[in-house]
């Protein structure tokens, strides 16, 4: 479990991030999104212990991160940045972190080269940054890390290595219960994978909420009723639309208790219709003040 | 809980000893070069030309310790801050300083790693090279193995000192760009501060003046210098092979340099890996880096202006002194705002109290520097106080002589006036006078003045004057010109060279020119005679010689002659108790003879050397001219 408790970070002029507290349950895919310059990557260097926190405190399975071997060694980092040595190649960097991650495993190593078709040979400087990142993430699967911080992880793939990638991490987290920190600044990239997802901005979080938490409150509803009929008033209506005789109703509340409170009313038409995150996000925020389009989108 | 950390990573350690390899290599194949081949290639020639091989032995040590303690300085240094970008360049950008500081390895890890693999491939690099050399040297039968080690521990010493420097260095800041020219500057910063300083300040006080002593103790805070002071040869009597002195003086080096290297660990150990590409990696130093730069600028630009408009004054106008003063200091702050915040958008309101505070400072010092307030300028011991002083070299401690010296002092404080309001233009000579005290409690007072005389002066100023008379009293003059050590007899003179130019003369000239030059030379009781019943009477006697000629007392007053005398001497009572130095005291005097020297004309004249005057000489160039 990943537990950031009231970090602050400071630069030479600026605040990137205040009292900020993240908790990612153990097995969890937590998403981590905000616009550039929000502070994902600050947060997540400090979770993995390349920066020191300011105030607050970092915990890794209730142990400090920061200069801590034993919990680095269960973690895996994959930059928007890759870092690899000047001359190195995938196997020079193989053989690197083998010596460094006492659980690298080969096997896993040579498993996965299949799904990455990559020459290991070739100097990575000379990858494009889709490989690149393709080389990362083939040798960070291969430390079987317990816990994954992607920053970015996607920028640069093509769907289809998307796809693939996303589908070795839901993999790990399946059989071996990983952990994954995953930032973005685009909602819709985490929509299909993450159980948690938090909003940042300017350093702050607006908004942290699992997934089903999301969904199972939160309920859009197109309907058209009688002009007489009066919509019930215990109904918690967050955002209502009109077009002629239907409306587009956004409501708290649980979608069962919900539909069967309109179906009493016997309306002409009636239809659930799915949310999608970003719009979850966009009413949850809706009255924050938040340009929250802007955040998101 | 915090996990227990490693101390030493080993993927690490061979990954930057491998990675860089080049930088092993160049430092291998130099070495290889400079020593075993060189030496190689010297004793093939030199073996031929001695029949004894000690005297090969003792050439080929002097050579390779020369080699390795004035080679070993340069390359030790050039090598070390290669090493330390190469090992430490990882903390300079975003990306490799992320990428390190997320891995598994603890900062004490990286730091005990890093700082074995730039000191273990150089040690193993300099054990091959002394075993090589050990090897050739015996090839030709006088290997040394003693010799081989120290040349060792020599380059190694040094080397180990300048890596653990170049470490601190680069924990100070979080550009490759700034750590050269900052380990540049720190090597010798204090010994530059202090000629600048001094220059400077000499110009804002009557009297100040940087001094030798203070700049051979403060060349040891400049590492490169104090390596060069620091370490020599030594030649024992008996073995004539050269030995290697300064070991005090490596080990210490190297022992700053251990202190160095832990200071470098408790920064590198909170040091905040997000400083990557910041001119001062360590918050706390910043504002010293600021002041700094502010107060360095402004003493530098000053410095610098004067130079460049040329100032010859010995005192310039304070006013200017102080408008150069704060336009360097300004410069000097905004630059390392500038480097600080790494924008050129500096200007703001938010500066501006700094900037003020440190000009009014500056400017204070320097008005009560100008004005004398701690009385340095007017300071002259009083007699009861001094054991001994030197005027221009010439030693007194007879009280009347004192304060002789006392009165000149004064004098020249009296004259402080004239003699800074000398400007460039005026026409006039600067003679440089300098009066040492060392006082009953053990201090030093050092005094150092310009003292001009105009050309359209009729006569020198007065104190020049008085000072010709005193440094031409005869006992003045044999202060200057006896050794330190007693004559005592003949064993005391080890020789006497006697060089004199003289009039070819004939119609066929010897080779074709219109003077010779020939040598004498007299070893023992010869030279002990010239010297002891001739030279000393005759300047007892207050002829030429030896006198100071520097103040309008042209040479032409008293005739000199073309004969020069060269002394050497020797204390036979000397004893080397010190672990450096040479194993015999000498002394070495030079003469130029006048023809007032009766006795010591004599003495020339009845061992048919040539005596002529430089009249004579000019004569046989006009006679050559006209023929």
């Amino acid at each position: 479990m990943i537990e950031v408790k009231n970090v602050t970070k400071r630069f030479v002029d600026f605040k990137a991030i205040t009292s900020l507290s993240i908790t990612v349950p153990k097995g969890s895919i937590y998403g981590l999104v905000g616009p550039n310059g929000s502070g994902k990557s600050t947060i997540i260097r400090n979770i993995m212990g390349i920066y020191r926190p300011d105030e607050g405190e970092i915990l890794i399975d209730s142990e400090p991160v920061f200069d801590n071997e034993a919990v680095k060694t269960r973690m895996a980092y994959i930059p928007d940045d890759i870092f690899y040595f000047a001359q190195a190649n995938i196997k020079d960097m193989m053989k690197f972190y083998s010596g460094i991650y006492p659980k690298f495993s080969m096997e896993r190593f040579h498993r996965l080269r299949e799904a990455f078709e990559l020459d290991e040979k070739m100097p990575i400087r000379r990858m494009s940054k889709g490989m690149q990142k393709q080389a990362a993430f083939w040798l960070s699967m291969s430390l079987s890390p317990e816990i994954l911080v992607l920053d970015e992880p996607v920028d640069g793939l093509d769907p289809v290595m998307r796809r693939q990638i996303w589908s070795i991490i839901m993999s790990d987290v399946a059989e071996y219960g990983t952990t994954v920190l995953v930032s973005s600044h685009n909602l819709r990239e985490l929509e299909d994978v993450c159980d948690h997802v938090g909003i940042l901005d300017h350093g702050k979080m607006l908004l942290e909420r699992s997934l089903s938490e999301l969904q199972d409150n939160i309920v859009k509803v197109q309907l058209a009723l009688s002009d007489d009929i009066a919509l019930p008033k215990d109904l918690d209506v967050i955002n209502t639309t009109t077009s002629g005789r239907l409306k587009t109703l956004i409501i708290r509340g649980n979608a069962e208790n919900i539909t069967g409170t309109l179906n009493a009313l016997s309306p002409f038409f009636m239809d659930v219709l799915p949310l999608t995150l970003e719009e979850i996000f966009i009413y949850e925020l809706g009255g924050a003040d938040y340009e929250i389009k802007n955040i998101i989108l | 809980m915090k996990s227990k950390t490693s101390s030493f990573n080993l993927t690490i350690f061979k990954k930057s000893i491998t990675r860089f390899w080049p930088i092993w290599a160049a430092y291998f194949i130099f070495w290889l070069i400079a020593l075993p081949i060189s030496t190689a290639s010297d004793l093939s020639h030199k073996i031929r030309f001695y029949d004894d091989l000690s005297h090969v032995l003792s050439y080929s040590a002097e050579q390779v310790f020369t080699m390795s303690k004035d080679l070993g300085i340069a390359v030790g240094a050039i090598t070390a801050i290669f090493a330390a970008i190469a090992l430490w360049g990882f903390m300079y950008s975003s990306k490799s300083a992320s990428g390190y500081a997320s891995l598994p390895v603890s900062r004490r890890s990286y730091f005990v790693s890093l700082t074995l693999a730039g000191t273990i491939p150089v040690i193993v690099i300099n054990f091959v090279i002394s075993s090589i050399l050990f090897l050739v040297m015996a090839s030709y039968g006088i290997g040394s193995f003693a010799i081989a080690m120290q040349v060792f521990a020599i380059i190694t010493l040094i080397y180990l000192f300048f890596y653990f420097f170049a470490t601190f260095c680069a924990q100070l800041t979080g550009t490759a760009f700034v750590l050269v020219p900052l380990y540049a500057l720190l090597n010798f910063v204090v010994i530059a501060l202090y000629v600048i300083g001094s220059t400077f300040l000499s110009r804002l006080v009557y009297g100040l003046t940087a001094t030798d002593s203070a700049l051979q103790w403060l060349s040891y805070l400049s590492p490169p210098v104090g390596m060069i002071y620091g370490t020599g040869m030594i030649t024992t009597a008996g073995t004539n092979v050269p030995m290697f002195t300064g070991w005090g003086c490596l080990i210490t080096y190297a022992v700053v340099g251990i202190i160095f290297a832990v200071t470098a660990y408790l920064i590198f150990r909170r040091r905040r890996m997000e400083a990557a590409g910041d001119v001062v990696a360590v918050n706390i130093l910043k504002p010293v880096f600021k002041y700094c730069m502010t107060l360095g600028c402004a003493i530098v630009f000053c410095a610098l202006m004067i130079f460049v408009l040329n100032d010859t004054t010995s005192s310039s106008d304070l006013f200017t002194i102080m408008l150069l003063l704060a336009i360097g200091a300004i410069i000097g702050y905004y630059i390392s705002e500038m480097l600080i915040k790494k924008s050129f958008r500096v200007f703001k309101k938010r500066t501006a109290p700094g900037i003020l505070i440190s000009l009014a400072v500056i400017l204070l010092i320097t008005a009560a520097i100008e004005l004398d307030f701690i009385g340095y300028e007017k300071y002259v011991p009083s007699i009861s106080d001094v054991e001994r002083v030197s005027l221009n070299g010439c030693e007194v401690d007879e009280a009347d002589l004192i304060e002789e010296v006392i009165d000149v002092h004064k004098a020249i404080i009296a004259d402080k006036e004239r003699n800074e309001a000398a400007n460039y233009g005026d026409g006039y000579f600067i003679y440089y006078q300098s009066i040492h005290y060392y006082l009953k409690n053990g201090k030093t007072v050092f005094r150092q003045y310009r003292i001009i005389s105009y050309f359209d002066d009729a006569n020198s100023p007065e104190i020049l004057t008085r000072i010709n008379e005193f440094l031409n009293k005869p006992e003045m003059i044999l202060s200057g010109i006896l050794p330190s050590f007693e004559i005592a007899g003949p064993e005391n003179v080890a020789s006497v060279s006697i060089a004199c130019e003289i009039p070819s003369g004939g119609t066929a000239s010897e080779y074709d020119m219109p003077t010779v030059d020939r040598l004498f030379y007299y070893s023992g009781e010869d030279a002990y005679e010239l010297w002891n019943d001739c030279i000393l009477p005759d300047i007892e006697d207050g002829c030429g010689i030896g006198k100071n000629t520097s103040y309008y007392y042209p040479l032409q007053d008293f005739t000199t002659t073309t004969c020069v005398l060269y002394f050497e001497f020797v204390d036979t009572e000397f004893v080397n108790t010190a672990s450096s130095g040479p194993p015999v005291d000498r002394g070495l005097q030079t003469l130029c003879i006048t023809t007032d020297a009766a006795r010591t004309l004599e003495w020339l004249e009845a061992h048919d050397i040539p005596v002529y005057t430089y009249e004579d000489i000019s004569a046989a160039y006009e006679d050559f001219e006209m023929r």
